[in-house]
């Protein structure tokens, strides 16, 4: 006889098909950009969406955006990547071309408010860490952050 | 702090971004919940962010989902163990025993119907099998000879009648 939290999994995987359907194409794109590969970037796609039946309920009823909350969750599951990642992260090594081909807010963005809005949102860097590496002040981070943001809103 | 102070803070961008504490998570979702121009900018800045991120997609290659089932039906398929919880004083056993005043007794005889042997008496068994073939192939041997003997018999006292016969 099938326990409780097998037949959950089976329903579970219908719900995460169609969480895979919406968002897979966005988060290879979010985990290529952090990883820059491409084998890689599946490999911890599968792995996410392998174990997201555990967080599955909080996902889809959290009441905010679907997108953001699995944003958040790959990003936790890159945090250990991440960490190697931002020993070796130079901002002003940034493969911009390769970003501005796919990202048409980027292209956009001037140099300083990619470095931050990148380093921020791919390599989960705080405001702190960021005004100590370019040698300024937290509010002029958090400055370059919004204006990232305006752009972003106006171009849409 | 006045609430339009709070959002122009750039408080509501990193945590789109993923990049605030649990602290600042949690007072921003106590505002959230109290402040409808909270809940208007934070679902503005996430829908953008969304838009980054359709931008930035990449499809993902074909088998990626097959991949990704197979995985979730191994979990399904896996059984699941559950340890028996201890009760104290409430075994069946503990309480036969606590009734005869032998606590500290245990039922230590076996449920198996099954019996395990030494390795050596694989040759003894060995030895009795390869017997007991060449006794069943003597006995055959025997009863045929002790057969053929008696037909024989049986022809000679015939032969010897016929002789007898003209007397």
């Amino acid at each position: 006889m099938k326990k409780d939290t097998q037949i959950l999994l089976k329903q579970t995987s219908y719900g995460i098909g169609e969480l895979y359907d919406k968002y897979a194409g966005m988060l290879l794109g979010y985990i290529y950009d952090i990883v820059k590969d491409n084998e890689l970037a599946e490999q911890h796609l599968v792995t996410f969406y392998s174990g997201l039946p555990e967080d599955y309920k909080n996902t889809i009823s959290n009441g905010g955006n679907t997108w953001c909350h699995l944003q958040r969750l790959v990003k936790k599951q890159l945090s250990d990547y991440n960490n190697d990642a931002k020993k070796d992260y130079q901002p002003k090594e940034i493969d911009l071309v390769t970003y501005n081909n796919r990202n048409k807010f980027l292209k956009l963005m001037t140099q300083e408010q990619k470095e931050v809005f990148c380093g921020i949102y791919h390599y989960g860097k705080t405001i702190n860490q960021l005004a100590i590496e370019r040698n300024t002040n937290e509010s002029f981070i958090r400055k370059a952050l919004k204006e990232a943001f305006f752009i972003i809103k106006k171009a849409s | 702090m006045k609430i339009q102070e709070y959002i122009d803070s750039g408080i509501l961008e990193l945590y789109v971004l993923g990049s605030t504490s649990a602290t600042e998570t949690e007072e921003l979702l106590h505002y959230k919940e109290q402040y409808p121009e909270v809940q208007r900018a934070l679902y503005e800045l996430e829908t953008d962010m969304e838009r980054v991120a359709q931008q930035m997609a990449i499809m993902p290659p074909p088998g990626t989902w097959d991949k990704i089932e197979d995985r979730i039906n191994e979990l399904a398929t896996i059984p699941e163990y559950e340890p028996i919880k201890f009760k104290k004083g409430n075994n069946a056993n503990n309480q036969r025993d606590a009734g005869r005043g032998r606590d500290s007794f245990i039922d230590i005889e076996s449920q198996n119907t099954h019996i395990r042997v030494h390795k050596n008496w694989k040759w003894v068994f060995a030895a009795i099998f390869i017997l007991s073939k060449v006794f069943l192939a003597c006995a055959i041997y025997f009863y045929l000879e002790n057969r053929q003997a008696q037909q024989q018999i049986q022809e000679l006292k015939t032969e010897l009648r016929t002789h007898k016969m003209p007397y």
